[in-house]
C-alpha cells in the first residue's frame, strides 16, 4: 500500500514538472485578434438574421396561398398533411438557424443539463435495495440466523414506533428462512445507553457454547448499532452459565471485520449475510472472501467470483475499491455487491468508499462521488 | 474594454493558455479556443458577481468553451465516419495534433506521461490538469469544474491509475521490445 502511495506521489511530482507552454504572441496580438473577431461577429449575425426571414416569409406566403386555394377547391386531406409537414419542417430550418446563432456557453450549459437529465433517465427503479444510509434515529435492528445457523441475518427496521414483539407484522420469518434464537420470547426495554432484557416462560435454548456464541451474537447485531455495549438481564436463564458473565451482564462484542454474502431464501428473498466464522484481518481479505459460494447454506458470493480487487486506503476514512469482471454492468448483481462491498467496509471502520468499477451510475448510487457506508442493512420499512 | 483585457492577460493569459493546450494539445486550436474565451469573457465581465474568484471563474468559462470545442469535434468526427462507414479505425481519429516543441525536449518517462493523459477520460483530464499543472487546490477545481469536492477527489484517483496502468504498459512493451532486440 506504501508502495502504492509513493507512486501517486512521485506521478503527481512528474505531472508538476510538464513543461510550460507559452503562447509566444504579444498581449497587442492576441488583442488585435480578438477585437477584429469581435467586429466580424456583429455584422454576421446581423447577416444571418435577415436570413432566418427568408424561409419564414416563404413558409407564411405558403400558408397564405394554401389557405386561399382551400377556400376556393376541395382538396384531399393527404394534401394538407403534406403541406403543413412542409412548413413545420420550414420552422425547423428557422430553428435550426437560431439555434446555431446562440451562445456556445449556453450550448454547452444545455449540453450540461442534457447529460444530467439523461444520466437521471437511466436510474433504474427496478432494483432491489438492502441497505439505507439515511441517519434515522428511530431506526430499530434484529437479527436472526439462517437455516443452518452458520450466518446472521441483520434487519433494520425504519419505523420509529416499531416494538422487538411486533416482528411477525413486518416480515414473515418462516417465509424468508430466517430463524430466531429467541428473542421474540425476550422483553427487552431501552433506557438511554442501557438494554435492561427480561427472559419470558416461553424461552427456550438449549445451553451449549455453540447457542451461547450465536446468541451473543444476535444480540450484538441487535445493540451494538444503537452503541450498547452490553445487555443487563433482569433473571436468569442456563443459557448465561455458558458465556464467561456474571451478574446476568451480558457483554456485547463490537461487530468488527465482517464480510457479507447474499443468504437466498427459499421464497427467492436475497438478504446480506454477515460471515461471523473466519477470521479477515483486512478489508482486502474480506472482498476475496465474498467471492466464494457456500452452497450447503444457501449462501451465494456477493463480488463476482472473477473480480480481479484491489484496495487502497485514502486518508478521511475513505477506502478506494477497484473491481474488474465481466459481470459487473447496469444489473442487479452490482448492485448487490456495492451494497454487500458497503456494509462490510463498514466492519472495517471505513466511512466511505471511492468505488472504481468501470461505471459512474447504478440504480441509486453515484460512483463518481465515495459513497457513506452503513450498518443498517436488510431494511424493512 | 481593452482595459479590462490587459489585466485579465497580465494576470491569467499564460495559466489559461497552457489549460487549454493540455486539454487539446494543439497550439493552433489552442490560440482558436483562447480567443473565443476572451471574447465571451469580455463580454459578460459586467455580469460577473464576484460569487467565485475571478480567476475560477475565467477558468469555468475556458472549461465550457473547451467543452464544445470538442463537442463539435465529436460531431465532425461522427458525420465523418457515417460517410466512410468506419468502424474501429475511424474511432480513433484525433484532432490534428502536433507534439509541441516543448515535448521534443522531454525525457522518456515524460513524454510517456504526456502521451498517457490521453487514456484518461475527458473529465479525468481536467482534474489532472487543473490540480498538478495549474496546481489548483481542490476546492478550486470543484468551483472551477462546477462540482463536489468528493467529485474531484475520485476523479483525481482514477485519473492517477489510469496514469500509472498506462505507464505500467508502456514499461512493458518497452522491455519486451528489448528483449526482443
Amino acid at each position: 500500500m506504501k508502495n502504492h502511495k509513493s507512486n501517486d506521489e512521485q506521478l503527481k511530482e512528474q505531472l508538476r514538472k510538464l513543461p510550460k507552454i507559452e503562447d509566444k504572441r504579444t498581449k497587442e496580438e492576441v488583442f488585435q485578434q480578438i477585437e477584429a473577431q469581435m467586429k466580424q461577429d456583429k455584422p454576421s449575425s446581423q447577416k444571418k438574421r435577415s436570413f432566418i426571414w427568408v424561409p419564414v416569409l416563404a413558409t407564411v406566403c405558403a400558408a397564405l396561398l394554401i389557405f386561399v386555394i382551400i377556400q376556393g377547391q376541395d382538396f384531399s386531406r393527404s394534401y394538407d398533411q403534406s403541406t403543413s409537414e412542409m412548413a413545420d419542417d420550414s420552422d425547423m430550418d428557422t430553428f435550426d438557424n437560431a439555434d446555431d446563432e446562440a451562445s456556445t456557453a449556453e450550448e454547452s450549459r444545455e449540453a450540461d443539463i442534457f447529460n444530467k437529465a439523461e444520466m437521471q433517465d437511466n436510474i433504474k427503479e427496478e432494483y432491489r435495495y438492502l441497505l439505507d444510509m439515511e441517519d434515522t434515529q428511530g431506526a430499530s435492528h434484529m437479527a436472526f440466523l439462517t437455516e443452518q445457523g452458520q450466518h446472521i441475518i441483520p434487519i433494520t427496521i425504519l419505523q420509529s414506533n416499531f416494538s422487538y414483539n411486533q416482528i411477525n407484522e413486518y416480515i414473515d420469518l418462516e417465509e424468508n428462512d430466517l430463524y430466531d434464537i429467541g428473542i421474540r420470547e425476550i422483553q427487552f426495554q431501552r433506557e438511554n445507553q442501557k438494554v435492561i432484557a427480561t427472559f419470558t416462560d416461553s424461552f427456550e435454548l438449549q445451553p451449549s457454547g455453540n447457542n451461547y456464541s450465536n446468541f451473543e451474537k444476535v444480540l450484538a447485531y441487535m445493540f451494538r448499532p444503537l452503541g450498547m455495549k452490553e445487555i443487563q438481564f433482569e433473571n436468569h436463564h442456563p443459557i448465561l452459565n455458558e458465556g464467561d458473565i456474571s451478574n446476568n451482564l451480558v457483554p456485547l462484542s463490537p461487530i468488527e471485520q465482517v464480510p457479507y454474502k447474499i443468504y437466498q431464501s427459499n421464497n427467492g428473498a436475497e438478504w446480506l449475510a454477515a460471515k461471523t466464522d473466519g477470521i479477515f484481518k483486512t478489508l482486502t481479505a474480506a472482498l476475496e472472501e465474498m467471492k466464494i459460494a457456500e452452497p450447503a447454506f444457501n449462501v451465494q458470493p456477493s463480488i463476482p467470483e472473477d473480480t480481479v480487487i484491489e484496495t487502497e486506503d485514502q486518508p478521511g476514512g475513505q477506502v478506494f475499491v477497484s473491481l474488474s469482471s465481466a459481470q459487473i454492468g447496469d444489473n442487479q448483481i452490482t448492485v448487490q455487491m456495492i451494497e454487500a462491498i458497503l456494509a462490510t467496509a463498514f466492519t472495517y471502520g471505513y466511512q466511505e468508499v471511492i468505488f472504481s468499477i468501470g461505471i459512474d451510475q447504478i440504480g441509486k448510487y453515484d460512483l463518481s462521488e465515495p459513497i457513506q457506508t452503513t450498518d443498517q442493512i436488510n431494511i424493512i420499512q | 474594454m481593452k482595459a479590462t483585457f490587459e489585466e485579465l492577460y497580465d494576470k491569467y493569459h499564460q495559466d489559461l493558455f497552457q489549460y487549454i493546450f493540455y486539454m487539446v494539445k494543439d497550439k493552433q486550436q489552442t490560440e482558436d479556443i483562447v480567443q473565443e474565451v476572451y471574447i465571451k469573457v469580455l463580454r459578460s465581465y459586467q455580469h460577473f458577481k464576484g460569487e467565485s474568484s475571478e480567476k475560477t471563474w475565467l477558468f469555468s468559462i475556458a472549461r465550457h468553451v473547451t467543452f464544445d470545442y470538442f463537442r463539435k469535434l465529436k460531431k465532425k468526427r461522427n458525420k465523418f465516419l457515417e460517410f466512410f462507414n468506419w468502424g474501429e479505425e475511424g474511432e480513433q481519429l484525433q484532432s490534428d495534433q502536433q507534439a509541441p516543441e516543448e515535448y521534443v525536449l522531454l525525457d522518456d518517462q515524460m513524454k510517456q506521461i504526456y502521451t498517457c493523459m490521453e487514456h484518461c477520460s475527458y473529465d479525468q483530464k481536467q482534474v489532472i490538469i487543473l490540480r498538478f499543472i495549474q496546481d489548483f487546490n481542490i476546492k478550486e477545481t470543484a468551483e472551477i469544474l462546477d462540482w463536489t469536492t468528493s467529485k474531484v477527489k475520485t476523479t483525481q484517483h482514477r485519473a492517477l491509475k489510469v496514469l500509472q496502468q498506462c505507464m505500467m504498459t508502456s514499461l512493458r512493451e518497452e522491455e519486451g521490445d528489448h528483449e526482443e532486440s
